[in-house]
């Protein structure tokens, strides 16, 4: 009873009604364990990214040799860096399958539409903040991937230069450059936690979808113990698969040309994003036009926000939608495919390639989701002659 | 607020279902069940695993050509 008394307190009120007694469908699947697993993630980056600052310098004569001041002489600091950096990866990994979750399952669905538009916009927040982390080693990765991704905006007609400028901080990719990046690196985890909190709220104002898509009103167990102990199985074998990589694979998912000190005066034969951007960057380079690709990459995000609105479908759950079954898995194929060409150099086949997987890319969320639910209505509805 | 003991005899030892009957009813009919889980994958191998191999091994023998043809 002491232990019911102190959880009504104001503060720990909302704790419980959100982590502990939170009413949670009692069907949940594995696959709902990613959102946790995320939290987990964010956590992990935010506490080894607090450590790291204290040894890092933000100056382009020093950066580098701070992070392999790091790498050396702090103690731990190999440890701290590469939990960093892998960490990253693996934040990707677990929010790209809680994504592809939710396009399966539905979750986006009525009434969950503030959920997913939250969620998309926690997406672009760790998008921007990965890709600021990735300039701050200063390597030659760092410096060329910031030059070509800052320089899109040069595209925009008339005030593109203007703002590729004002986001150098200068005429080029320079020490203010890195110094505003460092800056914004150490702000947007914490705004991504904010949003996260958002999220949850939004999710917890209806409750959290389920694999049958159906509502699941009477049949709800609270959170602990039963999926606090299920999303548990999910955290050790997530730490597994971490530590892998920390430990004996550290660099596998980086580029080496990042152990190259940055030189302005020398291009690295290909210059890649982190895998994690590679779909994305793949759709840029399959349009030839520079405006046009950058729009294609607005296109992405707004097909995703516009998601909840354009699904015609009344069926959640792509166990009972058998023909969406068949178009997300071909996604999810289009998705890889994207992400195997954006490392790839711009020659035949791959140019071609690319170029059907983002019009197939953009055909799922324009064409098929809106009239995929029509046509399954029809289905429903039909009535074969004798 | 005193218990009521519980007598030995009455406690069901269920650790084992097979042992008990309890949950005899899961393994019933588990070919059919077996056979909906796997069934659920199949999409995922026909639409998911063969595009992405079949793309991937496209190109590959496409570069392979190539270089064959541009060899003498």
């Amino acid at each position: 009873m002491r232990r019911l008394s102190l959880l009504k307190q104001p503060l720990l009120s909302v704790v419980n009604d959100h982590l502990i007694d939170y009413p949670t469908p009692s069907n949940l699947s594995y696959w709902w364990g990613f959102g946790s697993l995320a939290g987990i993630c964010l956590i992990v980056q935010i506490l080894t990214g607090i450590f790291l600052a204290m040894h890092y310098t933000p100056h382009v004569d020093l950066a580098f040799v701070s992070v392999e001041h790091i790498m050396r002489d702090v103690n731990g600091g190999w440890f701290l860096r590469y939990m960093h950096a892998n960490g990253a990866s693996m934040f990707f990994i677990v929010v790209y399958l809680h994504l592809f979750r939710g396009l399966y399952f539905g979750s986006y669905a009525s009434p969950r539409e503030l959920v997913w538009i939250v969620g998309v916009v926690i997406l672009l927040l760790m998008i921007l903040t990965a890709f600021i982390g990735y300039v701050l080693p200063w390597g030659q990765m760092s410096f060329w991937g910031a030059t070509v991704i800052t320089s899109l905006a040069s595209a925009i007609p008339v005030v593109g230069m203007d703002i590729t400028y004002w986001l150098w901080g200068g005429f080029s990719v320079d020490n203010a450059t890195l110094n505003r990046f460092f800056s914004l690196h150490y702000l947007l985890p914490f705004i991504i936690a904010g949003a996260s909190i958002v999220h949850i709220a939004a999710l917890h104002q209806y409750g959290s979808n389920n694999p049958l898509g159906c509502l699941a009103v009477v049949d709800k167990v609270s959170f602990y113990p039963y999926f606090f102990l299920k999303d548990l199985v999910g955290w050790v074998i997530f730490a597994l698969f971490f530590s892998f990589f920390i430990y004996f694979a550290p660099n596998a998912l980086g580029h080496p040309d990042n152990y190259i000190p940055a030189n302005p005066m020398s291009t690295p034969a290909h210059i890649v994003p982190e895998w994690y951007f590679l779909p994305v960057y793949a759709i840029l380079r399959s349009i030839p036009n520079k405006l046009a690709g950058v729009a294609a990459i607005g296109l992405v995000f707004v097909s995703l926000l516009l998601l909840p609105f354009i699904n015609t479908s009344s069926i959640r759950s792509s166990n009972f939608r058998p023909l969406h079954k068949k178009l997300f898995w071909l996604f999810v194929a289009d998705c890889l495919l994207l992400g195997w060409i954006g490392c790839q150099p711009v020659e035949d086949p791959y140019v071609l390639i690319g170029q059907l997987a983002s019009v197939y890319f953009f055909a799922y969320f324009l064409i098929f989701i809106p009239f995929l639910g029509k046509f399954e209505k029809a289905l429903l509805h039909y009535v074969p002659r004798d | 607020m005193g218990r009521s003991a519980v007598r030995l005899s009455e406690v069901v030892y269920t650790v084992s279902p097979m042992k008990t009957g309890v949950l005899g009813g899961l393994f019933k009919d588990w070919p059919k069940v077996m056979a909906k889980k796997i069934g659920g994958w199949g999409d995922a191998f026909f639409f998911g695993v063969i595009p992405t191999v079949g793309v991937y091994q496209y190109a590959v023998n496409y570069k392979e050509n190539e270089k064959q043809s541009h060899r003498y």
